[in-house]
Order: C-alpha cells, then structure tokens, then sequence
C-alpha cells in the first residue's frame, strides 16, 4: 500500500518532470562539444555576443554605467549586464539626466554607459552619454512636421546652432531638415572648430536632422553651420528648446548684409564671421576684433549697430518666458 | 574536455564541503556530510570575515582543522553508530529500483548541470554576483557591497555565496560552470537525507519533482538559495523527529538556516519554537549557534550599504485584510499546481488529515510545526506587499513552497508508514522523548 501511495507520488512527480527533463538532456548533449563561452552564446544569442564585446573594449576595472531605454522593458539586460560584466564596477542611472546631474557633482563617474534598448537590437551596447543622447533626440523632434523653406541654394549659412544641455530635463539642440530635387551631396561644416560632414540626398527624400551639431561634430557646442551642396537643395533649421518643446525657425543665409547692421536690443548680441581671416568690427562705438569663423558673444545695448569690415552678420538673442527670441538685423531676406 | 565541464569545480566541492561536513558530524554526531559541511564553511568563514580575519587564511585553517579532526577523532566514534543513529527513530521505505531511479535523476542532474549555462534571474541577478564579489573581493564588506558595483538586494544572507565563492576562490575562477554543480549538490544531499531518514522513494521523488528538478526559477539547475534552505529546514526537522534529537545538531541546522536566506531567520524562530516543545529543557543550547549566526548577520548588515528591497511593513496588515482572499487562492493554486509540484501538497494535506485522525500528534507537530507559521508569514508578506498579489505570489510561490519539502515529505512518511497496519490506527498519544546518554 505505501509502495503504490509512493509510487503514485512519484509517477506524478516525473510525468510532469519527464518531458523537460528529455529536453534539458537534449540540450546538454547538444551542447557538451561546445566551448563555454560557446554554449553561453547559443543560449543568449547575440545578447552574450555582444556582451563578450563590450569586455573586451573595458580597460580592466573601468567602470561602467548601466542604463535602460525603458526600464519595464530593458532592465533584465541591464541587470545580467551588471552580472556578466563583474568585476568592473557598474551604476546604474535611471535617466541621462540622472547620469548628468551625478556627473557635474561628481566628474569620476563612469565615462561609457552600457545601454539597452530592445526596440533597437538585443544587444547591449557600449556607449557615451553624448551616443545616448543623440538617439533620445533623434527619436523625438520637437518640430512636428519640418518642411524646407520655399528657396533653393547650393551654398548658405545658417548662423546659429547649437548642442548644449541645461538643468536636467532641459536641452537644446537645431533640428533641420534638407532636401533636393535631385541626388546631391550635403557638406555641412560647423564653426569654429571647422568639423565637416557630408550626407548623401536621394531626390526628393528629405534628410531629417534631430541634432545638427551632434550629427557634424559628435560633440556639444554652440556655433554656426556652412552648407554647401553639389546640387540646389531647400532647407529648413530650427533652434529648439527642448524642455519648453519651443521651435524658432533659423534664416537661411546666402549673402551677407552690407554694413552698417541695425539689430535690436537683446540680452547679447551675437556678430559672426564667416571669413577665413579675422575682421574688425565696432560695435555701438567699440572697436572689437572677430576671429575668422568665429561667433562672437558682445554685451548689447538697447538698439546695437554693427560697423566695419565685413563681411559680418550681427544679431541678438533674448527670452520672454524661457523662450528664445533673435533678432535680425535689417536688410536680412 | 575537462575544461569545458569545470572538473576542479567539480572535485573541490565534492571533496571539501564533506570533509569539513564529516569533521563536524565527528563533533557533533552525524549530520549529512555535505550540508553540515556547506553549512559549517559558510558559518565559519563568513563570522570570520564580518571579524575582518583574513578570507583565505581562514580556510586553509579551516581545511586543515576539518582533516585533523577526521583523522584524530575516527577512534573514538565509530561509523555503526553514525549508521544506527541516522535512522532511528523513523519509518524506512528503501528498494533497489528506487535507488535506480534516484540514481538516475543524480546523474541527469549533474549531466545538465555540467553543461547547460544558468539561464534563472535571482540566481545570477543576485546570489551569483555575489559569490563573484566575495571570491574577487576576498571579504564580505569590501568596496561590492558598498555601492562601487549595483549590488542589488545588497543585504541578502551569504550562506551559499559564500561557499560558492570558495570554490570560485579554490578554482581560481569566478566563471559561474565551476559552482552549478554546487546547487545541484544542495539538491542531491537533501535527497539523499530524505531517503536516509524517510526512505528511498522519497528521495527519487523529491529529485523528480518538476520545482525541484526543472522550473527555470528556482530548481537545482538555477542558483537560487531555495533549495539549500529547505535543505536546512529538513534536516533540523528530521533532527527533532529522531528518537533522541541533539540539540546541538538542530541548533546548527537552525544557524545554517538563519544564514541562508531573507526567510531564514523567521524560520529559525519557528524551528527554535518546535525545537522548544520537544526538546525541552535542552532547548537553551539549540539557540548558541543561531545566536552565532544571527550576530554575525546582523553585525554585517550594519556596516553594509541599505538593501533596496521593498521593506513590508506588518502594521499595513489590518489595511491590507482584503488581499487575503487573493493570497490564499494564489497560493492554493500553486499548491495545486501539477506542472510544479506533481501532487505532493495534496498527499501532504491528506496526511496531515490522516494524521490528526489517529492522534499521532509529535509528527504533526514538528512536520506542521514547521510548515504553518511560516507559510501564514508568507500569505501575510504577499497581502502587505506593495507589489500586485497575483504577481508576486506567481513570481515567488513555488520557490517558497521549496522550502517545505522537508518537512512534507516527513508528513506524508510518517503518515503512510502504518497504513499496512490498521491495528496499528489506535491513538497514539505524543509524549516527549526523553534524550538517553550517548
């Protein structure tokens, strides 16, 4: 009797054990020839693969951060990450703006972020703050529906644009879009530091840019952009106040005002050059030197002429409720 | 090829938790080798090191007191008193062909083990990266466990990592293949305590059974610290169901207990309350090696970072009384449940029926005993919980249930023992027994 209670017990046990048991054991003996690490990659496909590579590019005990693109969704990543990747030390920061905010207080933390996105690839990546951010912008534009203007050019300036983070939450960035008629190269080249990037146009296929200066100089900065294709091409550019989600459009400028330039009153006043030499300029009566490329940051008065050399183009910036206001000088089409 | 299965892994743990198991059974009186010996390293070491003496140094000493305790004291107690007193006491239900069967699920389970990576979460989210920690750190309150890497569930007991991270130490390595067979040990010594002290059916079918043997959450092939707990549990209450229970054997199944989980120290409460109804006045010596363990965790914990467990709070209980409907079905469900635990938790309820029916009241008090309280504390976390209830009961039920199985298994043993006997049925009333010199 107690043998056939037991046996029952048992019987129950391994009818249900059975048939997972024979595909554990399946598995092992699938995977017994196997090196480790190469049962480790067919388990966790390209997940492990690419966790294998970003340890490889770790120095020894560099620490990482770990971050997830949407927690319900990318932590588990993050979390194995943290596992495989020990012993380097890991932090976990639950936004980019947390990971800032740490890093102003504290500039020894991590300088790579371990990143999951699972709506990108399954695969953790090995990434900068600046990476991560420049997908986060690029996912979401502030201007809704970005049309280029009605003009066409082969060569302009766009005389602000900028990369540049404020308190946490607030950023702000130039979000522009070009298109051409015809296939074309887009050379796009920010100043001052003078880096340059050229884009291929398929006809009638607008290129969206989500951060201007992070897509030409991989880095955060503020100056101003040249653009010069090898066919006419439209554009439009904006600079965007992210944390307000404000949009001002950007004149697109082919030629120079002539000098003298009249601008309005702002909180600056901004006068840049597009020259490759150094110009000189006076501004409400002062005398000031501009570097070649350079967009220079002047006090400004209540009404602000801009005398001299040239070719420059002066203007001024200032908020009314956080948001962005310039002013152009006279004459500007 | 020997690298590909992690031999040494292997070896050391079957070589160094039963000699320092079987150093201790030579003290205490016998114990299963490698869960008193899994026990005791991890008591040992990590009391030494919240001291702050020295990891490896402690375990060279600790290797070498086990061997010299071995080899000097085999004299003066011999194996037929380890054989006799080991299952005195209780029903016996051995046969060849169950041994076959037990056989085979040991070997499954090293064969899988040997080879398939660890693919559960707590056990490499948590307990793993841990033991990692430790065997890199060579210490238990190093830079890890104070915010230099994401340690989550900083707090959580060491008993396992800790002897995990010995073997890691031992092999050199922190690749987690030189440790799986570690947690499949934990479930092959508790079986084959199982079939020592109830009989050899059980230990097959406790190595069979889905929870146990497979569930990707908890089972031998994971590295949760499930099993080793109800390991402990089983074996401090196979200790009070013996004939002559010593205390100072269930004393140190209760401290092993305390030291391996979150749930381990109310469970040594409700094992040191059973302890205190049958064993009396010996009582008082069971709580020195809890006292031990309990210092030390609480000593470490105090110098560690917060855990970023979600505390439960009991004051939110009398708020919270209409999740109890919830708690109670969700947990009867998973006891229910087939896929998981076969039909063990109805046999463990008929036995328990059965039991109450002849009056047989020492085996229902410490099988029960054992089970109730702590599962009321687990129906009252999951209505407290900040968590939904059907999540975190379907999360953590069957893992928990693990914890039970020792004393189940007593329960349904104890029960079936006499069923070929009905003039055996009469009541039989419990009386405490009295511990006869040795």
């Amino acid at each position: 009797m107690r043998q056939a209670v037991v046996g029952i017990l048992f019987a129950a046990a391994l009818w249900t054990s059975l048939p997972r048991m024979t595909r554990l054991a399946l598995d092992a003996a699938k995977f017994a020839r196997l090196a480790p690490e190469e049962r480790m990659e067919r388990v966790f496909g390209s997940y492990y693969t690419s966790i294998l590579r970003i340890r490889s590019q770790l120095r020894a005990d560099e620490p990482v951060g770990l971050s997830a693109r949407l927690v319900e969704r990318d932590i588990n990543g993050v979390v194995f990450a943290n596992y495989y990747l020990y012993p380097h030390p890991t932090r976990y920061y639950g936004s980019l703006d947390e990971y800032r905010s740490t890093v102003i207080s504290d500039p020894s933390q991590p300088k790579r972020i371990v990143r999951m996105d699972l709506s990108r690839t399954p695969e953790a990546r090995l990434m900068t703050y600046l990476d991560i951010r420049r997908e986060e912008m690029s996912e979401t534009r502030v201007v809704r529906d970005p049309k280029p203007g009605a003009g066409a050019f082969r060569e302009c300036i766009v005389p602000i644009v900028l990369a540049i983070d404020g308190q946490p939450g607030n950023a702000w960035v130039t979000e522009g879009v070009i298109v051409s008629e015809v296939d074309a190269a887009v050379t796009m080249t920010f100043f001052p530091g003078g880096e340059s990037k050229t884009i291929a146009l398929r006809a009638r296929q607008p290129l969206f840019l989500g951060d201007v200066v992070y897509a030409v100089a991989s880095r955060l900065d503020v100056g101003w952009l040249r653009l010069t294709a090898t066919a006419p091409v439209r554009a439009g550019f904006w600079y965007v106040n992210r944390g307000l989600a404000h949009a001002v459009s950007l004149p697109l400028v082919e030629a120079m005002p002539p000098l003298p330039q009249r601008v309005a009153g702002g909180e600056r006043l901004w006068v840049l050059n597009p020259a490759d030499r150094a110009v000189e300029v006076v501004v409400n009566g002062e005398r000031h030197a501009i570097d070649a490329h350079a967009l220079a940051v002047l006090a400004s008065a209540e009404h602000n002429e801009v005398a001299g050399e040239g070719p420059v183009l002066a203007f001024s910036a200032r908020k009314e409720n956080g948001r962005e206001i310039f002013q152009w000088p006279e004459g500007l089409q | 090829m020997a690298g590909r299965l992690a031999v040494t892994g292997l070896l050391f743990t079957l070589l160094w938790f039963p000699l320092i198991g079987l150093a201790v059974s030579r003290i205490a009186g016998p114990m299963n080798l490698f869960l008193a010996g899994a026990g005791a390293n991890a008591l040992v070491l990590f009391t030494a090191s919240v001291l702050h003496v020295p990891l490896i140094p402690t375990m060279i000493a600790l290797g070498l007191v086990s061997a010299a305790i071995v080899v000097f004291r085999r004299r003066t107690m011999g194996d037929r008193r380890f054989r006799l007193s080991g299952q005195a006491g209780l029903p016996v239900l051995h046969s060849r062909t169950a041994d076959i069967a037990m056989g085979a699920a040991v070997v499954w389970l090293f064969f899988v083990s040997a080879i398939l990576p660890l693919t559960d979460y707590d056990g490499r989210a948590f307990w793993l990266l841990k033991a990692k920690a430790i065997a890199h750190e060579r210490s238990v309150d190093g830079p890890f466990f104070h915010g230099s890497t994401v340690s989550p569930r900083n707090e959580y007991p060491l008993l396992v990592p800790m002897d995990a991270a010995t073997v890691m130490i031992a092999v050199r390595d922190t690749d987690e293949r030189h440790v799986r067979w570690l947690y499949a040990m934990f479930a092959v010594a508790l079986a084959f305590e199982v079939r020592r002290r109830i009989g050899g059916w059980y230990g097959a079918l406790l190595l069979c059974l889905p929870q146990i043997a497979v569930h990707p959450e908890g089972s031998a092939l994971s590295a949760y610290s499930d099993i080793a707990l109800a390991a402990f549990v089983a074996c401090a209450v196979f200790e009070l169901a013996r004939d002559s229970p010593d205390p100072w054997r269930f004393g140190l199944w209760v401290a092993f207990t305390l030291l391996t989980k979150n749930e381990g120290l109310p469970f040594a409460l409700t094992l040191l309350a059973v302890g205190a109804v049958v064993l009396r006045t010996r009582a008082a010596v069971t709580a020195l090696p809890a006292i031990v363990a309990a210092a030390s965790l609480f000593l470490w914990r105090s110098r560690i970072d917060p855990s970023d467990e979600a505390i439960f709070s009991l004051r939110d209980l009398p708020h919270r009384l209409d999740q109890l409907d919830d708690a109670l079905l969700g947990v009867g469900r998973h006891m229910l449940a087939i896929r998981n635990w076969g039909v063990l938790w109805i046999a463990v309820a008929a036995a328990i029926v059965i039991l109450a029916w002849r009056r047989r009241w020492h085996p229902l008090v410490i099988g029960a005993g054992a089970i109730a309280p702590m599962l009321a504390l687990y129906i009252i976390m999951y209505m407290v919980s900040n968590w939904r209830t059907e999540d975190l009961i379907n999360s953590s039920a069957p893992r928990l249930l693990t914890h039970f199985v020792g004393p189940a298994l007593l329960l349904i043993g104890e029960c079936l023992c006499e069923l070929p006997e009905p003039s055996k049925k009469r009541a039989i009333p419990w009386t405490p027994r009295v511990q006869t010199a040795p």
